[in-house]
């Protein structure tokens, strides 16, 4: 089963993202901030990352930079931020994101991105 | 002063804004059978398109302002009224 | 209520409380970077979760609320006392929609919040106010979603606009007909303005004028009108449909303000032109593989948007350490692109692409793949483009699909079981109070059933002889006894509360009652996480506050007073908690003016609370002890902050009903000094028996101070009283038939000696004539419900081994 790591410090936040990834097969992970997101790489890479920006300790961005720098299998990684600022998309690509989605992100937006990003067919 | 009310007619001068949607509300439950006078009245506040809907009291005269009457007539008349502009040069 | 709601609105009240403490943390040091920091992440936070349900109001205040604390932090605003009592008032705002939507909240949806539009409106005006450039339009919050403008499919909207034309009348439709075939550009507009547009300033009708003379129009409601009195004229249910001789263009900029309002479908596409169909489906099938034609809208804006991103990541020219991984996810992530397009990214060549990039540190490789690649096209390569939003596009649904993957996307998400599945990981439990009730109301049946066991025993023993027996069950008795008082122990426990409960709207409070009154205080708060029961807690919630609203209002003197006494400005005031042995004590702290027992003593004289002999007798601290009399009240005049008609008798009787105690110190010029002594828990109360008319009672024993046996003849009637001297000390006696107004003497016993209970009230002792005192035992006090409940005299009741009712008396109240 395909695994992905939501890292949010919002729990209703994270919760969200659980319903949505879950109800489509997905093994749901989830971290409250980058750092507790770094210790849970010791199980392994994930397939997916659905990353938050504005976090306590570690914020997204730091995340994906730490992770971009890992030697391991480097698994897309989604962005999703209330900023509709460019600069904090360009940001987000620069720091190892792979797409910017601003929140709320409606399930069947969210679910599209997922499984693009996973490689599972749309049909 | 925009609005004038009598027993029996309330007119409507240049626009009716937001805040006299309530005043024309009040006006019409207390005379259900009160008309009114749009002639000389330019634009009104959606709010009181909402209120005259609802409502649909007598026009004793309707806006000389083209555009306003057609509007007005489309929502009040109701048949769906069906206005075509053959020409209207737009 | 839905998880996902419930767990939005735990974490919202905490949010709101942290808020709140940052906001106050940071009037103190308004320097400090690192608590904008928070309290930025916080609100932006809270706004966040906010905008997953529909609470426009909650979402729009918090929205200013997060752009005012981004100015903050950016450094473009100050902070200031004006800005936190806007943002604390903002947050009340917010903290009452949550109040109101976890009660009125039933099928897991939000209750709608409308009614509070014109506050919501008013407050984020006034957050706004406070920003040096207020836009004069917030942005739109699903931004992305109005820009991008693309398309549904044909299959999509092409039926829905052959619908509507036949919906037309035939004079319309002909016209409509011979317009486009002159090749006019027709569009067909439905704009519904949201029912809270009028309280934004909006006037759809306005925006409809503006437009040029439609050629068919329609303007309807979006429900039946109610009966005129019914009517609400300020909730927008207005429908217009038009059809306009615009481009699509035009009209999309025209409502760019409120695209989720609006739906707009370019007529040009949607006639049946042989020509324009037949290159519209031709071009199509030119760029892209036919297996893409059935993708849904979702699917083919993430493909756009991916591909979209992964240029921009490649066009970038910065050269971090981490570059490798970058380029390696963007591989990663253009491979499952091709996967979940049906095609096998080794036949692409996007390895070799990833590996040239990788060897040369850049994305040009990566991007010279990217564009010999078909990708689907974001827009359906129509003749005529037709403008739709996006989200218009997604809600409509493809006829043709029904793929699971557009099934999955439509239902709603069930998130009920994944909240089942979750509890694994829970560690805290959050119990409804009554269960915890229930337990407590069990315990308490148990520890009195297990009372009846030593009678049991002795039974066995005294009217049955078997002795064998009688010893067998006290020794399950001690056993029981044993487990039965460490279930109550651990029920107990769980009753416990920190008193943070109680202090933690003490900083609010001081802040705002200080700034009323134009005092400088500084609160500090020790051992908040000390524990006691909640039913001493929640009994200590009024009295404290009364206390320290006392505190503000009598004892911190104004800045200018502080000075003149050579003190520092700003007040201290020191709320703390600790435990000791069983008893929680609570001290309230100030450094003000202290009480002046000369002024208590004459106004004890005037209000004649005390009489001549008694005023010169009084020692100082007694004088001050006057303050909690009845109906006293040192403030010269009733301000609106503690003079609410609350003296500190109140305060005194409220804390003695959960067997507290208070006492209050204090030096003239130094400040005061009081202290509350709690018990840890209230559910257990060691009580006497006594007996009298015939009936038993109980006394708890801290009130208590002995049992005598008086002889009749050494009761006197001293000033229409009866007294009696115990070692040495005039007792004052009355009968507990007179204070429960029971019309039958008390029974001496045969010595002539009357049953004397001496209870301590407040350092004076009194003697209340029983019939006759009995054994002391254990109690679970049940506070007295329905109209026993009013009244006074009586702190409870308990159940007995044998299955009787114990009525508890209260001392104090009785006299």
């Amino acid at each position: 089963m395909k695994r992905i790591l939501v890292i949010d410090d919002a729990a209703t936040v994270r919760l969200y993202h659980r319903g949505i990834l879950e109800s489509a097969g997905f093994e749901v992970s989830e971290a409250v901030n980058g750092l507790e997101a770094l210790e849970r790489l010791a199980e392994g890479p994930f397939d997916l990352y659905l990353v938050d920006i504005n976090m306590p300790k570690l914020d997204g961005y730091g995340f994906l930079r730490e992770l971009r720098a890992k030697d391991i299998p480097q698994g897309p990684a989604i962005m999703v931020s209330t900023e509709a600022e460019d600069n904090d998309q360009r940001r987000a690509y620069a720091s190892g994101a792979n797409i910017y989605l601003i929140k709320p992100v409606k399930p069947a937006r969210l679910l599209a991105h997922v499984l693009t990003l996973l490689g599972e067919s749309h049909s | 002063m925009p609005i004038d009310v009598s027993d029996s007619v309330l007119v409507a001068r240049e626009l009716l804004s937001v805040e006299d949607a309530e005043s024309v509300l009040d006006w019409l439950i207390q005379h259900p059978h009160g008309q009114i006078d749009l002639a000389d009245c330019n634009h009104v506040h959606a709010a009181n398109f909402q209120v005259l809907m609802a409502a649909r009291p007598k026009i004793a005269a309707w806006p000389q302002r083209e555009t306003l009457a057609d509007w007005l007539r489309a929502a009040l008349i109701q048949e769906d009224t069906i206005h075509v502009q053959d020409d209207s040069g737009s | 209520m839905n998880p996902l709601l419930n767990q939005f609105l735990t974490e919202g009240r905490d949010f709101l409380e942290a808020i709140g403490a940052k906001l106050l943390e940071l009037e103190r040091a308004p320097e400090q970077g690192a608590l904008i920091d928070d309290l930025f992440r916080l609100v932006h936070t809270l706004k966040g979760n906010s905008g997953l349900f529909d609470i426009p109001e909650m979402t729009r205040v918090l929205h200013a609320a997060e752009d005012l604390m981004d100015a903050v932090r950016d450094g473009r605003v100050a902070f200031s006392r004006e800005l936190a009592d806007q943002l604390l008032e903002a947050m009340d705002f917010v903290s009452l929609l949550i109040d109101e939507i976890a009660e009125a909240s039933t099928d897991g949806q939000p209750p709608s919040t409308s009614h509070h539009a014109k506050d919501a409106v008013r407050l984020g005006a006034a957050l706004r106010e406070l920003m040096p450039e207020h836009p004069q339009t917030p942005a739109v919050s699903d931004a992305p979603d109005a820009a991008s403008v693309s398309a549904g499919t044909e299959s999509g909207s092409r039926p829905e606009t052959d619908d509507l034309l036949d919906n037309l009348p035939e004079s319309v439709r002909h016209d409509i007909q011979d317009r486009l075939a002159a090749g006019e550009p027709l569009c067909w507009l439905r704009y519904r303005p949201e029912e809270e547009c009028f309280f934004k300033g909006e006037d759809p009708f306005f925006q409809i004028a503006q437009l040029p003379e439609p050629l068919w129009r329609r303007l309807g409601a979006r429900e039946d009108w109610p009966p005129l009195p019914e009517l609400d004229a300020y909730r927008c249910v207005l429908e217009f449909e038009l059809i306009l001789s615009v481009e699509a263009e035009t009209l999309v900029e025209h409502f760019r303000y409120v695209p989720d309002q609006v739906e707009i479908r370019s007529l040009s596409a949607a006639m049946p032109d042989p020509a324009a169909s037949a290159s519209s489906s031709e071009s199509q099938s030119e760029s892209e593989p036919s297996s893409w034609a059935g993708l849904s809208p979702e699917a083919r804006e993430s493909i756009c948007l991916t591909l979209e991103a992964q240029r921009e990541i490649l066009v970038l020219s910065d050269n971090p350490s981490w570059l490798g991984g970058r380029l390696r996810a963007v591989g990663a992530t253009l491979a499952a692109l091709l996967t979940s397009l049906g095609r096998d990214p080794a036949a692409t060549g996007l390895e070799t692409a990833l590996e040239a990039a990788l060897a040369t540190d850049s994305g040009t490789y990566l991007l010279r793949w990217l564009d010999h690649q078909t990708w689907p096209a974001s827009k359906p390569a129509a003749p005529e483009p037709i403008a739709e939003t996006v989200r218009e596009a997604i809600m409509a649904p493809t006829a043709t699909d029904s793929s699971p993957a557009t099934k999955t996307a439509d239902e709603p998400v069930k998130f009920g079981r994944r909240a089942d599945d979750q509890l694994a990981t829970v560690r805290t439990l959050k119990v409804d109070q009554t269960k915890i009730d229930r337990l407590m109301n069990l315990i308490g049946e148990m520890v009195v059933a297990k009372n009846a066991l030593p009678y049991l025993a002795a039974r066995a023993e005294e009217r049955y002889g078997v002795r064998e027996l009688a010893r067998e069950i006290k020794t399950q008795y001690s056993v029981i006894n044993r487990i039965a008082e460490e279930m109550q122990d651990a029920i107990m426990q769980v009753r416990m509360l920190p008193v943070s409960f109680v202090f933690q709207r003490f900083p609010r409070l001081v802040r705002d009652v200080a700034h009323k009154l134009g005092k400088d205080v500084r609160l500090v708060m020790e051992g908040e996480s000390t524990e006691a029961d909640k039913n001493i807690i929640e009994a200590l919630a009024d009295p404290l506050i009364h206390l320290v609203r006392n505190s503000l209002d009598h004892g911190l003197e104004s800045p200018e007073q502080r000075r003149a006494a050579g003190k520092p400005p700003e007040g201290r005031l020191t709320i703390s908690a600790r435990q000791e042995s069983d008893r929680v004590l609570i001290e309230i702290t100030d450094d003000g003016r202290g009480i002046d027992p000369d002024v208590i003593r004459r106004k004890a004289y005037e209000k004649k609370i005390i009489d001549e002999t008694t005023l010169e007798r009084l020692s100082d601290q007694e004088a001050i002890n006057l303050i909690f009399a009845a109906g006293f009240s040192t403030a010269e005049q009733v301000t609106d902050l503690s003079g609410r008609g609350v003296g500190m008798d109140v305060v005194r009787n409220a804390i003695a009903r959960v067997h507290g105690s208070i006492d209050l110190r204090s030096r003239v010029g130094e400040g005061t000094h009081l202290r509350l002594s709690l018990p840890l828990s209230m559910a257990v109360t060691n009580v006497m028996i006594i007996e009298s008319a015939g009936q038993r009672f109980g006394v708890p024993m801290d009130a208590v101070a002995e049992t005598v046996r008086v002889a009749r003849r050494d009761i006197r009637v001293i000033k229409k009283r009866l007294t009696t001297v115990l070692r040495g000390r005039l007792v004052p006696l009355v009968a507990l038939n007179d204070l429960l107004a029971l019309d039958t003497p008390q029974i001496a016993n045969d010595d002539d000696e009357l049953a004397v209970l001496v209870v301590r009230i407040e350092k004076e002792y009194l003697g209340i004539i029983v019939d006759d005192c009995r054994e002391t035992i254990d109690i679970i006090l049940k506070p007295l419900a329905g109209f026993l409940g009013d009244l006074t005299g009586y702190s409870g009741s308990a159940l007995l081994g044998d299955g009787s009712v114990l009525l508890i008396l209260n001392p104090r109240e009785l006299l």
